[in-house]
């Protein structure tokens, strides 16, 4: 009775069979595959062939859950050797998910110097971190990142991949999750286990109004995508984290792209999505050299900098800063707007600060209805007033 | 140069409602529009076109409704619209809809292939990265500006790429999938439209593949709650028919937004307005012990 079928005339002889199954019990034979007896049917190859060549009959396998263990998390660094908060945010909430699972909690990081990580992830609660060493890994490149997280993923059959959503998350985890034949769920603000084990992935959609609850019960692992900022760690026990280091074997990649450059143009005032201060300029900044008076009271605090759709269309700050419906949502303790009129669109970005100052020479100004306190009057006159007073007591803010 | 769009057809989010007895989608008076996002990847492409010739198709997979979508992307100028439309696809998630997009383009054919940067209802942004997969060929994503070069008879594309932090210059081979940012150029107004333009409509039957790639069956994820979101403090409503006429009017003067109790208004020299914000400053972020109202 056969229970792995291999169509040789839809397999392109790719290979990547080959590679994807965890006990070798694969062997390509003039290219095409040929199943030994230790094959154990978890369809790992069947998930990855490429051209749907190969058909496993599952009815007489385990559950395909059965085999994957642990919880991994795809982390990002950012200068100065630092685990960037939203990898912070997805290993605590990983930990928190392990006590249910009862699973380890893996970082992979890929690229140069993933060691220096350690500390930071010790308390996080990570017990390994894969590190995948190679000198093309150096910079983002989707190919070749995809091509390591892959064979590592097809070598060690995690149960649940989670991914920042970065720029860098939300280009790689498709691409994963596609060449695996996997779910993947964008944007998560919330995880849960359900009765079956099942990882349940909750994300807003339509626009924020819908919450919805996704499973992906039959593949594994199963993939997310969290939204940074919102999964606020709840303070772990330092654990050891166990250090293993991979060398991918990236030579066969075709790359068909090249980083010519990557240019780190946003300063430490454009991180909204991570900050506890927020200090905003509007139409009312008039220019963007006037700018310089929010990143100073920004840089008193340790805050970033955010602006209005009508700052951003002046040229005066990059999209990266907008604020408002079509721009970044945020949340920050201390949300200081500064010439900003108060627009719907603009609210709707903002309203869920905990806290929020508005300064605005206009008494009328729609801002004025969502401030616990509203400052009539002109912010070049006031807001180097206020960085001046913090100033004074900058050994007080240092101490933070 | 012949160049695919990818549109999708997606309900106004502001018109998306919730059966809060049943949970479901409330389908009846929605209204269902272009994706906004695409008309910038429509766009990009027809500047391609008039740059570089060759020919605009855009593709998209819905209901038949979604033809309305695609008109509007020909009244646009685009050359052709493809409508892939079958009830065994709904259900589709991206990993679905990706495959038989990609096999749908495969058979069109294609040098290069636009998206959106994501949908306004479910947003994923993964249709683009997930059939370049599929068609087994270079993606970037997040692209704000995108260029063509000749070159050794080689058509290749230099893109900006947005990243979190900055941007980055990549050179990449075609064809490819090419996502672009909102911004990314000014998408310009439909000229008039034609009904009487043809839009190819085709059925799953044309993707010649085993139907459990499709649909449900093609699907790893499943959606098995939607709930509404609780606001904190509801500020924003929908001012519909459920409002009394009252609340209605109300909600237009105020546009809905709920004035904050307790809220401090303060006209008064600088200096004093600016200690007032300091001390709330030192009390948002937990520092009332170690600054005593010094500032007064
Ligand atoms: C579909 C859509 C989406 C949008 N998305 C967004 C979005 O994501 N984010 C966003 O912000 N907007 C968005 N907008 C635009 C929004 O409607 C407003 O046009 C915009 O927010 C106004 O920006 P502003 O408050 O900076 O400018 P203005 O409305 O021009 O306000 C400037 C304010 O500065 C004050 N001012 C001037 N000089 C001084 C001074 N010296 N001292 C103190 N105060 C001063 C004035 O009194 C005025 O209140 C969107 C609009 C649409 C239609
Ligand atoms: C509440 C809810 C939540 C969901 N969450 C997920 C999820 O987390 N993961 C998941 O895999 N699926 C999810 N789905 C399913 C998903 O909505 C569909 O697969 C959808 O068809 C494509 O995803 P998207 O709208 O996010 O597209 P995106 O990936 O955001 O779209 C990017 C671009 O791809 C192109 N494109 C997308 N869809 C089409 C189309 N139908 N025709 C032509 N071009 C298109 C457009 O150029 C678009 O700009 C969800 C569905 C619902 C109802």
């Amino acid at each position: 009775m056969k229970r792995i079928d291999i169509d040789s005339e839809l397999c392109s002889r790719c290979g990547l069979c080959e590679k994807s199954c965890p006990v070798g019990a694969i062997t390509l034979h003039d290219g095409l595959p040929a199943v030994e007896a230790s094959c154990t049917l978890c369809g790992a190859c069947a998930d990855l062939c490429p051209e749907g060549a190969i058909a496993v009959d599952r009815s007489q396998a385990e559950t395909t859950q059965a085999g994957h263990k642990g919880i991994w998390v795809f982390v990002e660094r950012e200068e100065h050797d630092e685990l960037t908060s939203v990898s912070a945010e997805i290993l605590c909430e990983a930990r928190r998910l392990s006590r249910r699972t009862g699973d380890d909690v893996t970082a992979v990081f890929c690229g140069a110097g993933g060691a220096e990580l350690r500390g930071s992830l010790e308390c996080c609660g990570a017990d390994n971190l894969f590190l995948l060493e190679n000198a093309q890994l150096e910079v983002y490149n989707t190919e070749l990142y995809t091509e390591a997280l892959v064979n590592l993923i097809a070598r060690h059959r995690p149960q649940i991949v989670l991914f920042g959503g970065t720029s860098t998350g939300r280009d790689l985890a498709p691409r994963v999750a596609a060449r695996l034949r996997t779910g993947l769920t964008a944007d998560c603000t919330a995880l849960d286990i359900d009765a079956e084990g099942n990882l349940v992935q909750i994300r807003p959609t339509y626009g924020g109004e819908i919450l919805a609850h996704i499973i992906c019960p039959h593949r594994r692992p199963q993939m997310a995508t969290i939204r940074p900022g919102v999964m606020k760690g709840t303070g772990e026990a330092p654990r050891k984290t166990r250090i293993q280091v991979f060398d991918s074997d990236l030579i066969s990649v075709r790359v068909r792209t090249r980083i010519l450059e990557e240019i780190k143009e946003l300063s430490r005032f454009s991180r909204l999505s991570e900050a506890d201060v927020i200090v905003s300029g509007g139409k009312g900044m008039g220019s963007a050299e006037n700018f310089k008076f929010l990143e100073e009271l920004a840089d008193v605090l340790g805050g970033a900098v955010g602006a209005s759709r009508s700052a951003v269309d002046e040229g005066w700050m990059t999209h990266h800063h907008q604020v408002g419906q079509t721009g970044k949502t945020v949340s920050p303790k201390l949300y200081i707007a500064c010439g900003i009129s108060g627009a719907l669109q603009h609210l709707m970005g903002m309203q869920d600060s905990k806290r929020i100052i508005a300064i605005n020479r206009d008494a009328g100004a729609p801002i004025f209805k969502v401030a616990d306190l509203g400052i009539v009057g002109d912010l070049f006159e006031i807001v180097p007033k206020i960085t001046g007073l913090l100033r004074e007591n900058k050994g007080v803010l240092s101490s933070r | 140069m012949k160049i695919i769009v990818c549109v999708k057809h997606v309900p106004r989010t502001q018109d998306v409602r919730i059966d809060s007895s049943t949970n479901t989608l409330v389908r009846e008076g929605v209204e269902s529009v272009l994706n906004p996002f695409d008309e910038f990847a429509v766009e990009e492409a027809l500047r391609i076109r008039e740059r570089f010739g060759g020919e605009v198709g855009i593709v998209s997979m819905g209901p038949p409704q979604a033809d309305q979508s695609i008109r509007s992307c020909l009244a646009m100028g685009a050359d052709r619209g493809y409508l892939l439309s079958d009830t065994c696809l709904s259900g589709s998630d991206t990993l679905a809809t990706s495959f038989a997009l990609s096999r749908m383009i495969e058979k069109i054919g294609f040098d290069l292939i636009l998206c959106g940067q994501e949908t306004t209802d479910s947003s994923t942004g993964q249709v683009g990265p997930e059939m370049a997969e599929f068609l087994n060929i270079p993606q970037v994503t997040c692209v704000m500006k995108l260029d063509l070069l000749y070159g050794d008879g080689k058509t290749t594309a230099s893109v900006k790429r947005e990243t979190d932090t900055g941007y980055q210059l990549i050179e990449t081979a075609l064809p490819a999938v090419i996502t672009v940012v909102k911004g990314i150029n000014k998408p310009r107004e439909p000229g008039k439209l034609d009904s009487q333009r043809p839009v190819v409509r085709v059925d799953a039957g044309f993707l010649g593949c085993q139907p459990d790639k499709l649909g449900m069956d093609g699907s790893p994820t499943q959606v098995v709650k939607m709930v509404p979101v609780r606001h904190r403090s509801r500020q924003y409503a929908i001012v519909d028919g459920s409002l009394s006429a009252a609340q209605r009017i109300s909600m237009l003067m105020t546009g809905g937004i709920k004035e904050k109790a307790g809220a401090t208004k303060v006209r008064e020299e600088p200096e004093s307005a600016a200690c007032k914000a300091a001390d709330l400053i030192g009390e948002s972020l937990a520092l009332t012990q170690v600054m005593p109202s010094k500032y007064h």
